[in-house]
């Protein structure tokens, strides 16, 4: 895995507001700048953040775009469900939902 | 001369500012009085200058760059972030001794990355502007170390760095009283399957050693345990390495620590008083 180039394109997609909105438009033409696998690019257009994150993506940056790719209303909760393979994890006990 | 007359651990949690109320109201109550208490002190010990030493997020440095250590030396502002809650504000750096340090590391083995102009995220920010600026005219030197995104600095190295910062602040011929801020931990998992678990038995080792100014006990902690039982995020105990290196012998005092799975981190604040 290429985690140079996805670690860029999630970067650029955390720092520049008309960066998400090309990639909204069109996401593989965005996508078409980095120097992506096609497996790299599929991943990330079908949201497999935790397949990129096993992968050696930093969380940090997963954990920035996952609402700019899904949107603000299910973090962190889904987010985490998510991470740990689609089963809610037990800390979330702890964490008033909102 | 310059001395450096105190300095704290500092937890710099974004949620301090950008969403307290997720949090069990008592431990919100105690972050902000350690706040208070660190305020309190530095207008004791007569602080003109504090030097912060935090870490970036991939907030401020890109894949295209990434410093190990690097100095602010001239323009200053932040947050960057727009979700703290923080309306984006001029900080006051001290330049002329920013700029001693820069130059006395140049010539001492340490090539520092250096910005003219920095637009500061949490990691410094978050003490900042809680127990910096509520202080008219005490003026802030921010220090970005690689603590959070690879390659991470090494331990050792953030040692040597803060040694150094203690030796330049000795060197400085003006009468500054100094206070140096290590920023971040303690254990969290930031954007792992086990975000929101704080290891309660690892964050009281931490601050044990902190204590008792045990720095090379600190520095003998690899990245791969720390990981283990800290999570990535307590990778930002090197800024705390950095800082109590540049007091050189010194003593702890834990001002404050709440486990918040919430704010998904072991919070803790400590004094480190000159021994």
């Amino acid at each position: 895995m290429s985690i140079n180039a996805v670690e860029k394109a999630f970067w650029t997609l955390g720092k520049d507001p008309e960066a998400v909105e090309q990639f909204k438009i069109d996401p593989d033409g965005f996508l078409s700048q980095f120097l992506l696998t096609d497996g790299e690019r599929r991943m990330i257009t079908e949201n497999d953040l935790k397949g990129l994150a096993d992968g050696g993506v930093n969380t940090l940056l997963t954990l920035m775009v996952w609402p700019i790719l899904n949107g603000p209303e299910g973090m962190p909760f889904d987010y985490l469900t998510h991470m740990n393979g689609g089963v809610p994890p037990a800390i979330m006990d702890s964490i008033p939902q909102q | 001369m310059a001395e450096i007359v105190g300095g704290f651990i500092v937890s710099h949690d974004p949620m301090i500012t950008g969403n307290p109320e997720i949090a069990n109201k008592k431990q919100v109550a105690n972050v902000d009085a350690a706040f208070e208490r660190i305020v309190e002190r530095l207008r004791e010990l007569e602080v003109d200058t504090v030097i912060v030493i935090g870490d970036d997020h991939y907030t401020m440095f890109g894949p295209q760059c990434l410093p190990q250590y690097l100095i602010g030396v001239g323009d200053l502002e932040g947050p960057e972030e727009n979700w703290l809650r923080i309306e984006r504000y001029k900080v006051e750096n001290n330049v002329p001794l920013a700029e001693h340090i820069m130059t006395y590391g140049f010539t001492h083995g340490f090539d520092w990355a250096v910005a003219k102009s920095l637009l500061l995220d949490h990691g410094t920010m978050i003490p900042i502007y809680k127990a910096v600026t509520p202080i008219p005219g005490v003026r802030a030197i921010p220090i970005y170390l690689a603590a959070a995104v690879t390659p991470l600095i090494p331990t050792r190295r953030a040692q040597q760095l803060g040694e150094m910062i203690g030796d330049a602040v000795a060197a400085w011929d003006k009468d500054e009283r100094v206070a140096v801020f290590g920023c971040g931990g303690i254990s969290h998992w930031v954007g792992t399957a086990e975000m929101g678990k704080v290891n309660e038995e690892f964050d009281q080792m931490v601050l044990s050693h902190v204590n008792n100014g045990d720095v090379d006990a600190l520095v003998a902690l690899s990245d791969e345990y720390v990981l283990e039982h800290g999570g990535n995020g307590a990778w930002e105990i090197r800024n705390w390495v950095c800082a109590m290196s540049a007091m050189k012998k010194l003593t702890g005092e834990t001002i404050c620590y709440e486990p918040m799975p919430t704010w998904i981190t072991g919070v803790g604040f400590s004094e480190l008083k000159v021994a």
